[in-house]
């Protein structure tokens, strides 16, 4: 079985090789939150289809989105046969594919796409179209693949690019993360806006997010800059200037979460 | 010269006024110009109180490891409110008059700075294990702090080892076997009683010394107010007075006393700093491998704890003596155990108050001095000793109760104050790496741990 991942091997090149060598069977890719397949029959391709949540694109759709995936595993399966054929195979797919690549090579889209969009935290004034304003109005708290799975791949994919390019959007990693209980220790020293959590917890946030967070201390509704701090588990490190800021003393039990 | 000659002229060199000054002075270097304390006074009492009777509700919480800081420091009040914190207090105002309590309190004042730097610097320079355990004090910071002195690491470690034995074991059993004979309390049984509860606990390591403190600092407190309370409450009245004499009596006691009483300032000051050094364990260097065992994020943190250690003390002996010079019976002069004896006379539990207090107060020393006793001899001889010692320290306390062996009680009081020697020395000479700790905690730094 043929596996590897599409950041070695980019779509075009592996269904042209796929062609090339008159293969039959399954194309699987799993990137996070996508589920393609690509199906080929003696070399030519009759089948493909994405899907997300609750929603699905088929044929040529299809290959437009996977053409712009940067990195996903993927697998090749020998003689499994197609549900359907949703493409006309021959010459049309290569040339659908060269045609997709060259409109996916001027875009800059996050290569997650497990990516949320969101409204930008301090926002500023951009002036918008009504077909990127139309989006705006439809993406916020999605994530790139929800968006993308829908008629017109391209022309969405064009509109995000846009947006995230004026600042309209911005896209960061969706956190799903339980919140914390910590104990309030007091840091003494000069400054404020800064919270300090155990190392051991901050790097498993670190490796949860991949993205640089802060920590949203939920009973009292407020962000803070967060740092490692060795030697303290249990305990979230806050300076005094801050302690008084929110009224909290030591040994005050908070909640808290990192968020993008 | 015998040996036991030779540890008469010892004993009064290490318990001398010469000592205590020396003691005194390292304090006051301590809190002056390593801690510096009054560089932000009140920021200091703020923070301390902040870090240790406002991080109560957190005491169970540990930062990691085995005991938590409040546990640690349980253990190291276990051992320091001891029979001296009555007996030996009630001593201090008879041989110094009044005034001795002013200067009991100087001693604690500056005590608390060396108590501080001893807390810290366990910390600083203890030693983890791979499983997890530490083993820190004063032998482990000499040690390590100063390598070119090793040997005063190790000196300390013999100190306090034999010590151990005497004062922290046969003294105490004997003051538990003492107390509760007019109850009725057979010696042997005391002492068997006494042999299998040092046993068991010790046998369980620091995380069962630091539950068997957690109850009996507590009990020791609770006891002491039913023992004290009725008494200052009885002599409430005359508190005011008692309060004017100490400061009066503290400079001129002749004159506040009168000639006849025969009270010199020399004696208050002797009696007194003696009771404001050696009833709080400053500068032994003993609280220190209690105060080791803690998991914090910053040695200075355990600090805090041990100026706590000396507020707590500071407290039991201050009201000890404020009830015993309003009673006005310290004009009657004789000795220690008849004075307390007068005193609970009028305490409507009568002696029993007073047995029991005792009782537990030397019951709680000696557990806490088994474990520093251990420590200490496993850092000279290594793991394979901390059985034969606790079987050692707990047919020593059989033998308590019962009597005897007072050259070696004698040679061990000898030891007892020994261990300051090398204590206060590495005090001084690693009073910079204390003043850097301060610095960088009040900085918000990081503690890193020394190689």
């Amino acid at each position: 079985m043929l596996a590897g991942n599409l950041a070695e091997f980019p779509f075009p090149s592996l269904v042209g090789a796929l062609m090339n060598a008159g293969r039959t069977g399954r194309l699987r890719i799993t990137p996070l939150f996508l589920e393609a397949e690509v199906y080929l029959q003696g070399g030519q391709v009759v089948h493909a289809a994405v899907r997300t949540g609750g929603r699905s694109l088929e044929g040529e759709e299809a290959l437009d989105l996977l053409v712009g995936l940067k990195r996903a595993p993927f697998a090749f399966e020998p003689e499994v046969l197609p549900p359907h054929a949703t493409l006309l195979g021959g010459l049309a797919v290569p040339a659908r594919l060269a045609q997709a690549q060259s409109a996916w090579e001027g875009l800059a889209l996050p290569p997650d796409w497990g990516y949320a969009l969101r409204l930008p935290r301090e926002g500023k004034e951009v002036e918008l179209g009504a077909e990127s304003l139309g989006v705006l109005t439809q993406v916020e708290g999605k994530r790139i693949a929800e968006v993308l799975v829908a008629p017109g791949v391209l022309r969405l994919a064009r509109v995000l690019h846009t947006l995230l390019q004026m600042g309209a959007l911005e896209a960061v990693p969706k956190v799903d993360l339980p919140p914390t209980e910590l104990l309030v220790l007091p840091i003494y020293g000069a400054g404020s806006g800064v919270a300090y959590v155990d190392e051991g917890l901050y790097g498993e946030w670190a490796r949860a997010i991949r993205h640089a967070f802060r920590l949203k201390l939920l009973d009292k509704e407020v962000g803070i800059e967060v740092r490692p701090r060795p030697q303290i588990p249990g305990r979230l490190g806050l300076l005094e200037e801050d302690l008084r800021r929110l009224r909290l003393r030591r040994g005050d039990r908070v909640r808290v979460v990192p968020e993008v | 010269m015998d040996i036991l000659a030779l540890n008469e002229h010892l004993n009064r060199v290490v318990y001398g006024f010469p000592a205590k000054l020396v003691y005194l002075l390292v304090g006051i270097y301590l809190v002056v110009f390593q801690i510096r304390w009054f560089h932000a006074p009140l920021r200091m009492m703020r923070v301390t109180f902040s870090e240790t009777f406002g991080a109560l509700r957190e005491r169970a919480y540990a930062f990691g490891g085995q005991i938590t800081p409040y546990q640690a420091t349980m253990v190291a009040l276990s051992a320091t409110l001891g029979t001296g914190h009555l007996l030996g207090m009630l001593s201090a105002v008879l041989l110094g008059g009044p005034g001795a309590v002013f200067w009991m309190w100087m001693g604690y004042f500056f005590g608390t700075g060396t108590k501080f730097a001893e807390a810290t610097l366990a910390v600083h320079f203890r030693r983890r294990f791979a499983d997890g355990s530490v083993s820190g004090g004063p032998m482990y910071y000499l040690s390590r702090g100063l390598p070119r002195l090793r040997f005063l690491g190790h000196l300390f470690a013999f100190f306090a080892a034999i010590a151990a034995f005497g004062i922290g074991n046969l003294s105490q059993a004997g003051a538990v076997g003492g107390a509760l004979a007019p109850l009725g309390a057979p010696p042997a049984l005391v002492g068997l009683f006494l042999a299998l509860l040092v046993g068991v606990v010790l046998g369980g390591g620091i995380v069962w010394v630091a539950r068997f403190a957690q109850v009996v600092v507590p009990l020791k407190l609770l006891l002491f107010l039913v023992a004290v309370g009725p008494l200052l409450i009885l002599y409430g009245g005359q508190i005011p007075q008692a309060l004017a004499l100490v400061f009066q009596a503290a400079f001129t006691p002749e004159a506040a006393l009168g000639g006849a009483a025969g009270y010199s300032l020399f004696a208050a000051l002797n009696a007194g700093l003696g009771r404001g050094i050696f009833a709080n364990e400053a500068g032994l260097g003993s609280a220190a491998i209690a105060h080791a065992q803690a998991q914090v994020d910053h040695p200075v943190r355990q600090g805090f704890w041990g100026v706590a250690e000396m507020l707590v003390s500071f407290l039991v002996t201050s009201l000890t003596a404020l009830a015993f010079l309003a009673s006005g019976l310290w004009r009657q002069g004789g000795g220690a155990a008849e004075a307390a004896q007068a005193l609970f006379q009028s305490h409507p539990l009568g002696g029993v108050v007073l047995a029991l207090t005792v009782a537990v107060f030397a019951l709680g020393t000696m557990v806490s001095w088994g474990f520093y006793g251990e420590e200490a001899a496993a850092f000279l001889l290594g793991e394979g000793v901390r059985w034969p010692y606790r079987l050692a320290f707990a047919t020593l306390a059989f033998v308590g109760p019962l009597g005897g062996l007072e050259a070696f009680l004698a040679i061990s009081d000898t030891l007892n104050g020994l261990m300051a020697l090398p204590n206060l020395l590495g005090l001084v000479l690693l009073g910079g790496v204390v003043g850097r700790l301060v610095y960088g905690f009040f900085r918000g730094e990081p503690w890193i741990p020394p190689r």
